[in-house]
Order: structure tokens, then C-alpha cells, then sequence
């Protein structure tokens, strides 16, 4: 049975581009859909959804559902992040393909739920080995979008953070964002460990050297990041869902 | 009945006048200090009245037996009013518990006495002893204002005890005269209407004065022609007495050189009359502009700093006794008690708008020291100035919102279609050369619109993304990256100088990575004192630099660099490789 994965991209040019590097990523046989605006990739999905859910009458597996979703955030009807948000449940190994490497537009689109990002912009060899790097879990992490998650788990100031990290370096003074004001449940803070990861990772430190520094393997820094990764996406839904009931969404 | 002439209508003018204040001040406040200016304000009415009946000629019949007790009784009210009246405002004094009972207690006793008591003389006796009284008791109310002025200086009081001198000065010059003329050894000339009219200038005066004393802090004009109207008064009265009695002029020529001699020093010392019984203005019309310009540029960059701007710029307007900044939000600027304060509402500024401070207001106490009241015209001034600062920082604002939103669309606009285009050009290059191109122009474009959409970014933030990106970079390209960056202080660069100094180090490490065939690159960027220096090392085959064709890419590194107001610099190294330093001697300067 072929793996699925479901390319979203305007660019044909693009699509194709990225078609090659999924392909070269992985030595599995790959069955890959492609979608130029949101309304196809959604069609696509829910077929995919209809006959997974017949797969399972069956008692088989769940092989017609996307293992692997590439999203561009800029998309003709609309915002690569609607679709990743609407498919929080999905279990699918989402990525952000996009032009915009600014912590700006990339810190929402993985508040919404993408496993990692791809730059549009870069070589062959280097989009291969970070795709492959995302789905072994081992997602990227940029010094401005570390900056912005130490800010988001950062509840009022230091709180979830040792004063000692926190303290010296000048680089977390940066503006607070009204996005992040709420406060993330308990479960959803940060350990000292992971937080003095993403510290060294927004002063610009590679993983190796961040392992080097804390005297651990670099696939547990590897395995911090996930988690950081997973408690951002956690954290995010629940601010939504706090902030859709008070405005009387829910 | 045929003599009503034009005195009747003045006097009657006058007391209705007197009435209609005492009436709006107790209408508007019904509480004792109030209550006691209406005492003196109908009681001088009465006199007034009086002065018009006994105008007529003939004067009506069976008033003649009332004149004096009513008239005494009168001036008795008048004055016990006032002590009563300056023990307790502006400020209530410690004598405020028996003084005023004391001098109620003194006028009814004096008027019972000279009313009842047979003095003899044809009621001489009795009218010394109520001048006398009256004397003391205006003696008392003026040094009770003193005291008031001296304990607390409120303004109201330094004004009504200018005032007060002024009439009562007046007063005892009158009252000399009278009884120089009662003298009947003293063989004085003086005419028979000069007298008269004497008392009724002092009666208009006093009625004026009396009529006009709440309304003081309400338009500054009227309190000037007042007192100006009082001094000329008194000048007047004084010279026309002395002229008469003294050089023996007619009562006609001392009159009109009275006033001619009056009018003159009017002309002459009006400023100074002015400035003495109001106080100036402690700016000019020149610094107040100055500091309302200056005070403007501050507000516009510190919007949350309005409160303390404004309070600064009203301290050095209007010389307060205090200044303080209250957190309660007026509507309006308005004067307090009396005008002895004014509040002054801080003006929302657009952008503070959101911070829970913003509401606030000035209250100012004591103009000039408690020299001065309060006016229309300050409550005015200080709207004005308080909306004009509001108006200048509101435009200056949307200016600024629009330029951004310009430069944000022209970034987005700039990112998302040069963007998709260089991609697609760089998906279809023909060679690695071609795409190389194409992504570096594609990541140029990148750092240009991000320096159009953002403002400012921290040296540090900066530092810590070059870091990232050359070693992802030279990741790829299997070359080793020799990281060291220090700071002496963290600064924050402008847009300018963050996407020259981005744009400057991608290129070197480009050059590195094309052609120098190197296994490590050394990169040490160090702010010392404001002078930043990057040393760019690699240990490739490069040589003889001096040599190098200027393509577009090291063009592109010293024009960055000049534009910064810096140098570059390459130089070989040994064993093998090539130096590139750059570096900006005044870091701060190269806005």
C-alpha cells in the first residue's frame, strides 16, 4: 500500500518542484495528490476521510488517509493556516511550505498545528534533508520563532522559567504580543530543560552545540523541541477555545 | 414731584445692581459666607436707596427722622458682615469661633447707644461713635485678611484686602473731610458739593467693588477696570478734597484739575497699576509658544509622558503655588473655590489611549504664588493648549499609521509577486549558476521588504539570526563556522543598518562559499564603545585581493559599507586564505 501525501501549492512550478523533493525524501512507494487552493485540498481530504472510514468497517488500517500534508500558507481562496487549523485532528505529519521565513507569519501557522516549515527559497539537497529531518522529528527552529515561544510560555514575566536563564539575556526583552497574553495551563509550561533550550536556540546556538553546552545527546535536544512543538499546539488550542467561548463562539 | 433727577436713576441702578448680586450668589450657593455677602450687599443697597430718596427734592415726608438710625444701622450690618465674612473665608480662622459674635455683638450695641443714648449736640455724639465704630471694625476685617493671606495664601483674600484698603482708605480721607468741616474754627472753604459728591463716589465705589467681588475669578477685564476704577476714584476724591481745602481753588476748577491730574497718572502708571493688583502673566507670548512647541515634540515621542509634559508647561505659564497630577477624569477645564485652583483635564493622546493612565487631569493651586486668581481667560488658555497638543500628536500619528501601512503594503505587495516570480525563476533556472542568482536576489528581496515592514531589531536578535542562517548555510556547503560575537552595550539597529549589515555578511560568506574552496570560516563580530567591527576569516585558496574584479557582489559589500559610514578591507592571510574586515566607527551615527 502506497504512503499518501497531499501537496497544496498555486505555483504549478512549485507543486512540481516540491513533488521532486517529497519524492527524493523518501524510498517508500508514494501515492502524491496535489491541491492549487484550499477548496481542492478540502475536497481531497474528506474523500480520503470517507474511504478510511469504510477501510475501517473492513478492520484494516487507516492506509487511504494523508500520511504526510506539505500546506502553502499563500494561497489564491485563502490562508494555508484555516486548513491547518481545521485539521488539528488529522493525523497527518503537516508542514508550512512558504516564502516567508519571518517569525511573523511562521509562529501562527505552528500555533495552528504544523509539525514544521519548509523554505520555499532554499536548495534541493537542503529542502530533502530538512523534510526528512521534520518527519523523523527533528522540526527546525529559527532564533525569532524560539524568541516568540519563550515569550508565549512565559505567563507574566518569569514564571515558568528559572530567573537564571531568563535574567541575563537580553534577547527575551522583546515586545509582548497581545497574542500571548494568555496564560498557558499548568501541564502546558515549559520544563527548565526545554526552556533553556529554546534560550540558547533564540541566541542562534545549532543543536549540536546546544547539546554540547547542556552536556546532553543532540537527539534529546531533538526530542525537547518536539515536545515544545506539541505543548505550542496544545497551549494554542486551549487560548483559542478560551477566547472563542468568551466571545461566544462555542 | 417734580425733582427726580439723574442721581435718583444712578443710585437706584446701583442698589438694584447690589440686590440682584446678593440675590445670584445666595441662589447659587444658599450657605453662610454667602448668606453674610448678601447682608452687605442689601444693606449697602438700603443705603443706596436711601441716597436716591434723598435726592428728590422735595425728599418725602417723615424720612428725615429715620435717616440716621437706618443709615447707621446700615454700615453697622455692613462691617460686622465683613469681619464675620473675612474670619471665615477663604479660609476659616481660629478667631471664627468668637469674633464674629464679638463684632455683631459691638455694631448692635453701638447702634442701640447712639440711637437711644441723648448725646446732645443734635446726634453729633452718636455719629462720632459710629464713624469710630465702623473704623474698627474695617480696621479688623482688613488685618483679618492679612492674617487669612499670611496663614494660606489664598489669592481671594490678597485681592479682597487690596480692595478693601483702597475703599476704606477712601473712606477715612471722606471722613476727614467731613470733619474738617464740622471744625467750625478751621475756616476751610470747602464748597458745599464737593462733599457730596465725594460720598457718592466713595458709595458707587463701594457698591461696584461690593457687587463685583463674586464674580472676580470669573473674567480677569472686569476685576482690572475695577480696580483701576477704584484707584482713579480715590485719586480723584483725594486731589478734589485737597485742591478745595487747601489752595482754596473753586470747587468747579479743583474739580476738573482733580480729574485732568488723575486721568494723567491713569495714562502714565496703568501697566503698573495693572500688574500690581493682578500680577503679570510669567511668560511671554514668545516662551509660551516656545514651550507649547517644545512641549508638543515631547508628548509626540513619549505619548504616555502627556500628563507630566502638560503639568510642566501650565507650572511655567501660570507659577503655581503646586502642581499635582490627579487621576480622575474631567470633562472640562473649570476653576475651583473662587479661582484660587484650576483642574485642567491631560488630553487623551491617540495612542495612549489603551494604557489605564490616561485619564487624568491637572489641578493647579495658587496662580503666581497665590498672588493671582484664576480667570476665564486661563481656563481658556489652557483648553486651547490642551487640544492643540492633543490635535498636533492625533495628526502626527496618522501620518506616521498611514506611512506604515504604505510601506507595509509595498512590502507585502513587493514579497508576494516579485517573489512568486524570482521563485518560479529559480524553479526553472537552466543552471546552478542561474539559480544561485535567482536565490539571491530572492533572499535580497526578502531582507529589503522586511526592512520595509519592520521598524527596529536589536543588535542581539540580529546576531543570533546571522549566526543561524550562514551555519545552515554552510551546513550545506560541508564548511565549518567559527562563531564568536561580543557586545559591549545592546543597540538597536535601524532598519537601514540591519538589512546593509545582513545584506553585507550573506555576501562574504556567498563569496566564501563560491569560490574559496574553504574547510572553516572564522566570523567574530565585536561592538566595543559604538564601533562595530565584523572579521570575516577563511582558509581558502584566495589570494591577492587587491586583485579581485569588482563583480556586482563585492561592489555591493563597499557601497553597503560607506553607506554605513565604514570601511572594508581584505587582506591575505598565512598560511592560506583571505580577511575581510569591516568595520563602523560610530556605529550610533549611521542612522
Amino acid at each position: 500500500m502506497p504512503v499518501k501525501v497531499l501537496i497544496v501549492e498555486d505555483n504549478p512550478v512549485a507543486r512540481s518542484f516540491l513533488t521532486k523533493v517529497v519524492r527524493e525524501s523518501f524510498s517508500d512507494q508514494l501515492m502524491i495528490s496535489e491541491a492549487s487552493d484550499l477548496e481542492t485540498a478540502r475536497r481531497r481530504i474528506s474523500e480520503s476521510r470517507d474511504r478510511s472510514a469504510g477501510d475501517e468497517a473492513e478492520g484494516g488500517g487507516l492506509p487511504n488517509l494523508f500520511k504526510l500534508m506539505m500546506v502553502d500558507l499563500e494561497l489564491p481562496d485563502g490562508n494555508g493556516m484555516e486548513l491547518l487549523a481545521e485539521l488539528s485532528s488529522y493525523p497527518a505529519t503537516k508542514i508550512v511550505t512558504t516564502l516567508y521565513s519571518d517569525d511573523e507569519h511562521l509562529f501562527p501557522a505552528l500555533q495552528c498545528g504544523a509539525d514544521g516549515y519548509l523554505l520555499k527559497e532554499d536548495r534541493f539537497e537542503v529542502l530533502v534533508e530538512e523534510l526528512q529531518k521534520i518527519v523523523r522529528g527533528q522540526p527546525p527552529l529559527s532564533p525569532a520563532i524560539a524568541r516568540r515561544l519563550l515569550t508565549h510560555f512565559r505567563p507574566g514575566g518569569a514564571a515558568g522559567i528559572p530567573t537564571a536563564l531568563s535574567a541575563p539575556s537580553a534577547f527575551q526583552s522583546s515586545r509582548p504580543s497581545t497574542l500571548d497574553r494568555a496564560q498557558p495551563a499548568e501541564q502546558d509550561r515549559l520544563t527548565p530543560r526545554e526552556s533553556e533550550v529554546l534560550t540558547y536556540l533564540s541566541k542562534g546556538f545549532t543543536i549540536k552545540e546546544i547539546a554540547n553546552l547542556m552536556g546532553i545527546k543532540w537527539f534529546t535536544v531533538n526530542d525537547h523541541i518536539k515536545s515544545i512543538y506539541k505543548k505550542l499546539n496544545v497551549s494554542s488550542r486551549a487560548e483559542a477555545a478560551v477566547l472563542a467561548s468568551k466571545q461566544g463562539l462555542v | 414731584m417734580g425733582g427726580i433727577g439723574a442721581a435718583f436713576w444712578l443710585y437706584a441702578a446701583l442698589a438694584l445692581m447690589l440686590c440682584a448680586a446678593a440675590f445670584t450668589v445666595v441662589r447659587a450657593k444658599p450657605h453662610a459666607a454667602n448668606a453674610l455677602y448678601a447682608v452687605m450687599a442689601l444693606c449697602q443697597a438700603g443705603n443706596l436707596v436711601w441716597m436716591a430718596i434723598d435726592s428728590t427734592t422735595p425728599p418725602p415726608l417723615g424720612h428725615a427722622g429715620l435717616e440716621f438710625p437706618l443709615r447707621r444701622g446700615f454700615d453697622l450690618a455692613t462691617l460686622a458682615a465683613a469681619v464675620h465674612l473675612s474670619c471665615t473665608h477663604p479660609r476659616r480662622l481660629r478667631a471664627a469661633t468668637w469674633l464674629p459674635g464679638a463684632a455683631w455683638l459691638f455694631a448692635l450695641l453701638t447702634w442701640l447707644a447712639a440711637d437711644l443714648g441723648d448725646w446732645g449736640d443734635g446726634g453729633a455724639g452718636g455719629w462720632w461713635m459710629t464713624q469710630a465704630a465702623l473704623l474698627v471694625m474695617g480696621c479688623v476685617a482688613v488685618s483679618l485678611m492679612h492674617v487669612s493671606f499670611q496663614s494660606h495664601p489664598h489669592p481671594f483674600a490678597l485681592v479682597m484686602k487690596r480692595f478693601s484698603v483702597v475703599v476704606g482708605g477712601t473712606w477715612i480721607l471722606v471722613q476727614a473731610a467731613v470733619i474738617l468741616m464740622r471744625q467750625p474754627d478751621v475756616a476751610t472753604p470747602l464748597s458745599s458739593t464737593s462733599l457730596p459728591l465725594a460720598m457718592v463716589v466713595w458709595q458707587v465705589l463701594f457698591a461696584l467693588v461690593l457687587a463685583s467681588a463674586p464674580f472676580l475669578s470669573k473674567s480677569r477685564s472686569m476685576v482690572r477696570e475695577l480696580s483701576l476704577f477704584a484707584i482713579i476714584g480715590t485719586l480723584a476724591v483725594v486731589l478734589d478734597l485737597l485742591l478745595v481745602s487747601v489752595f482754596a481753588l473753586q470747587h468747579f476748577a479743583a474739580l476738573t484739575l482733580a480729574l485732568f491730574l488723575s486721568m494723567t497718572v491713569y495714562a502714565g502708571a496703568r501697566q503698573w497699576l495693572v500688574n500690581r493688583m493682578l500680577g503679570t502673566r510669567v511668560a511671554s507670548t514668545e516662551r509660551l509658544f516656545e514651550q507649547l512647541f517644545r512641549t508638543t515634540r515631547e508628548v509626540e515621542t513619549h505619548p504616555e509622558q502627556a500628563g507630566p509634559a502638560l503639568s510642566r508647561l501650565l507650572k511655567e505659564l501660570f507659577d503655581p503655588f503646586e502642581v499635582t497630577l490627579l487621576d480622575k477624569s474631567v470633562t472640562n477645564a473649570h476653576t475651583l473655590s473662587d479661582g484660587s485652583a484650576m483642574l485642567v483635564p491631560v488630553p487623551a493622546i491617540a495612542s495612549a489611549a489603551a494604557t489605564p493612565g490616561a485619564s487624568a487631569s491637572i489641578l493647579l493651586r495658587h496662580a503666581q504664588h497665590g498672588r493671582r486668581l484664576f480667570t476665564r481667560d486661563d481656563v481658556r488658555l489652557a483648553e486651547r493648549i490642551g487640544e492643540q497638543l492633543r490635535r498636533t500628536v492625533a495628526f502626527d500619528q496618522a501620518v506616521e499609521q498611514g506611512r506604515s501601512e504604505e510601506r507595509r503594503r509595498l512590502a507585502q505587495d513587493l514579497h508576494d509577486d516579485i517573489g512568486a516570480r524570482l521563485l518560479t525563476l529559480m524553479y526553472k533556472a537552466q543552471s546552478p549558476e542561474m539559480e544561485d542568482y535567482a536565490r539571491h536576489t530572492l533572499q535580497d528581496l526578502k531582507t529589503l521588504t522586511r526592512g520595509l515592514a519592520a521598524s527596529s531589531q536589536p543588535l542581539a536578535h540580529a546576531l543570533a539570526e546571522w549566526k543561524a542562517d550562514i551555519g545552515q548555510r554552510l551546513t550545506a556547503a560541508h564548511i565549518v563556522l567559527k562563531w564568536t560575537a561580543t557586545q559591549d552595550a545592546d543597540v538597536v539597529l535601524s532598519m537601514v543598518q540591519w538589512s546593509a549589515l545582513t545584506r553585507v555578511l550573506r555576501e562574504l560568506v556567498t563569496n566564501v562559499i563560491a569560490h574559496a574552496q574553504a574547510c572553516v570560516i572564522e566570523i567574530d563580530v565585536s561592538l566595543a564603545s559604538d564601533r562595530l567591527v565584523i572579521a570575516v576569516t577563511d582558509d581558502g585558496i584566495g589570494r591577492a585581493p587587491e586583485l579581485w574584479a569588482q563583480g556586482l557582489g563585492l561592489g555591493g559589500v563597499r557601497k553597503r559599507v560607506r553607506q554605513l559610514g565604514g570601511e572594508v578591507s581584505w587582506q591575505e592571510r598565512l598560511p592560506k586564505g583571505i580577511r575581510c574586515r569591516v568595520s563602523v566607527e560610530r556605529l550610533s551615527a549611521s542612522e
